[in-house]
């Protein structure tokens, strides 16, 4: 572990809605996450997690507060700058996995190198045989299980060999076999390679495998 | 613009999308189909007009009417024997006085319903009739001139329609005739008659609906139908050049008709393309957020939408060619004696214009899909 932060929050608000309808889902966010730590964040259903990753990502501008993404300043750039950072820099696997519905898990995969991302040395039916997925490459995601689902959009981000993996709910769908099977990969990640994980989960098993809990409850870190 | 990489991608959104990309190809090919037969059609029977009337062999026409398509109407108004005075009429050309006419020929025009339809009949004498730019025996196409008076000689493409030949006996005006022959289309009518055929059955003895005046020289065209005019006042005499020209002018508003139902018919299948593309956009919008949110630039989701509308617009160019053909040959099969002008270049423009039309059809929504916020859009499930 270094004394280099991979993720730094300051002050993070995040607003919902316009003058009748107020939501405030993250209300004063201080966080850093080292570089080359394994990070969980835990907190009933609703407290804001997602919100969180996706402000962290930079896909979703918070109303108020800054990001620091390896020293940059995330929410001082501009969309394409943002997008790029993003394509370089950090995978999200998202909660509800937002695959391409028109490509097989092969080419969802695949497409992170479409993008132009720089990719690591496992090719994606590789890294699908890793999460359990080797028989299913062909299929589209309507053919697929949840579970499945979940796991290529896991195969997904670990292709673009990123520095920071955020990981929303990323065992939320799958059976015990395959929780330890993704768990094991996020180690090897974080303890071989060295990568930066922060993983929102609900599951006492996922966090006792990281470093560090961080406790969320309305919209703040507790 | 459409790297093989990201081809794929385009390939199978448009696969995976078959029953929507159907409709989308058929609904815009008809948009590009309809100008073109619409054209082919408008401009085939307009040309063949104008041909008809470049076709008629003789320099003047000498009638009652200064529009020779009313010649039908106002029959038998002149006395056969003016011949031989609009033979021997003198006009100065060059310092010289010269007698211009090479020849003259007496034409009655009749209407009559022939096959269903109305048709102009045209009485003449076949030896001297010069409609065909040359002599009525060289433009047959099978059989011979009509001999008696209960011959006809009909042209080719009536022939066609009606399935006649020579040799068939129909009826006209109350009367059977028997095919002789049929000649070549193009000389101002598709029935020919002998001239006093014509004249003892309409009873119009030794009267004729007009002349037609070959002259010697093509210099004495226009003098001699002014001294025409002058001679005989009442009479018209219309020089056939010049009335085609002075036709093909009058259609240049037609050039502007067609134009504007082109661009109608562009303007309905470019909105079709614009819902199309809206659709694929709303119906992708979460998928525009994915790539986004991937690290996809906003280049890169452009590209992949906007060729997918080109291969979308190409494939519809080409159905929508093929549709304007089909159409082409069903009306020409349906209607023989319409002529659909259909030229490669016009089909390609229109074709083109499609495409151009979908494709900026296609900048829109993409342009709006494109600029988002990505966890904006993911939320649309
Ligand atoms: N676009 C939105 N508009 C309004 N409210 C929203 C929006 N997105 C999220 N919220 C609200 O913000 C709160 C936090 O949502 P978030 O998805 O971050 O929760 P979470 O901690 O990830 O929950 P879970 O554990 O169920 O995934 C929720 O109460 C949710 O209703
Ligand atoms: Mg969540």
């Amino acid at each position: 572990m270094t004394d280099k932060n991979a993720l730094i929050a300051e002050d993070i608000r995040v607003v919902f809605g316009a003058s009748d309808y107020r939501f405030v889902a993250l209300d004063g966010i201080n966080l850093k996450v080292a570089s080359g730590e394994f990070a969980v964040l835990m907190g009933p259903s609703g407290c804001g997690k997602t919100t969180l990753l996706h402000v962290l990502s930079g896909i979703l501008r918070p109303t108020s507060g800054c990001v620091w993404v390896d020293g940059t300043e995330l929410t001082a750039l501009g969309s394409a700058a943002r997008t790029r950072l993003r394509r370089d820099r950090i995978a999200l696997i998202f909660q509800k996995f937002n695959l391409l519905p028109t490509v097989s898990a092969r080419g969802n995969v695949a497409i992170m190198k479409k993008l132009g991302a720089s990719v690591g040395t496992s090719s994606p039916d590789e890294l699908l045989e890793t999460v359990g997925l080797g028989a299913k490459k062909d299929n589209l995601p309507s053919e697929l299980s949840m579970g499945e689902e979940q796991r290529v959009a896991i195969a997904r981000a670990l292709y673009t060999d990123p520095a920071i993996i955020l990981a929303d709910e990323p065992t939320g769908s799958v059976d015990s076999a395959n929780k330890t099977r993704i768990l094991d990969v996020f180690e090897d990640c974080n303890r071989e390679m060295g990568r930066t994980i922060l993983v929102a989960t609900h599951d006492e098993n996922v966090a006792s495998r990281a470093g560090r809990v961080i406790e969320m409850e309305d919209g703040k870190v507790v | 613009m459409l790297t093989p990489d990201m081809g794929s991608l385009v390939i199978s959104n448009l696969y995976r999308r078959k029953v929507r990309s159907a409709i989308a190809i058929v609904a815009v090919a008809v948009g590009v189909a309809a100008p073109i037969v619409l054209a082919g059609m408008t401009y085939g029977s307009i040309n063949e007009v104008l041909d008809r009337i470049r076709n008629v062999g003789a320099d003047i026409i000498v009638s009652r009417t200064s529009n020779p398509a009313l010649l039908g109407v106002r029959t038998g108004v002149l006395d056969e024997s003016l011949a031989v005075k609009l033979g021997t009429v003198e006009v100065e050309y060059d310092g010289e006085i010269v007698r211009p006419a090479e020849s003259v020929s007496p034409v009655l025009v009749w209407v009559a319903e022939f096959d269903g339809r109305l048709q102009n009949v045209y009485g003449i004498t076949p030896d001297e009739f010069p409609a065909f730019g040359g002599p009525m025996a060289d433009a047959l196409v099978a059989g011979r001139l009509m001999d008696g008076p209960d011959e006809l000689v009909i042209d080719d493409r009536l022939a066609a329609s009606a399935g006649l030949g020579n040799g068939d006996t129909v009826e006209l005006m109350n009367r059977k005739f028997t095919i002789a022959g049929v000649v070549r289309a193009g000389a101002g009518a598709r029935l020919f008659m002998r001239l006093d055929a014509l004249q003892g059955l309409t009873g119009q003895n030794g009267k004729v609906s007009a002349f037609y005046v070959k002259c010697k020289h093509p210099g004495y065209v226009s003098v001699t139908a002014s001294a025409i005019e002058n001679e005989f006042p009442g009479l018209n005499a219309i020089a056939m050049g010049a009335l085609a020209d002075e036709m093909a002018e009058g259609m240049a508003g037609l050039d502007e008709f067609v134009g504007a139902v082109t661009a109608l018919a562009l303007l309905v299948a470019g909105l079709v393309i614009l819902l199309t593309t809206y659709t694929v956009v709303l119906e992708r919008t979460r998928e525009i957020g994915i790539l986004k949110a991937l690290g996809a630039s906003r280049a890169f989701i452009a590209r992949v939408i906007l060729s997918e509308t080109l291969v979308l617009c190409v494939l519809v160019a080409a159905v929508g060619v093929g549709l304007a053909f089909l159409a082409n040959l069903a009306i020409e099969f349906r209607y023989p004696l319409l002529t659909v002008e259909t030229t490669p270049g016009r089909v390609f423009g229109y074709a083109a214009l499609g495409v151009a039309v979908g494709v900026l059809a296609g900048i829109v929504p993409v342009l709006y899909a494109a600029t988002r916020d990505p966890a904006e859009t993911l939320r649309y499930e």
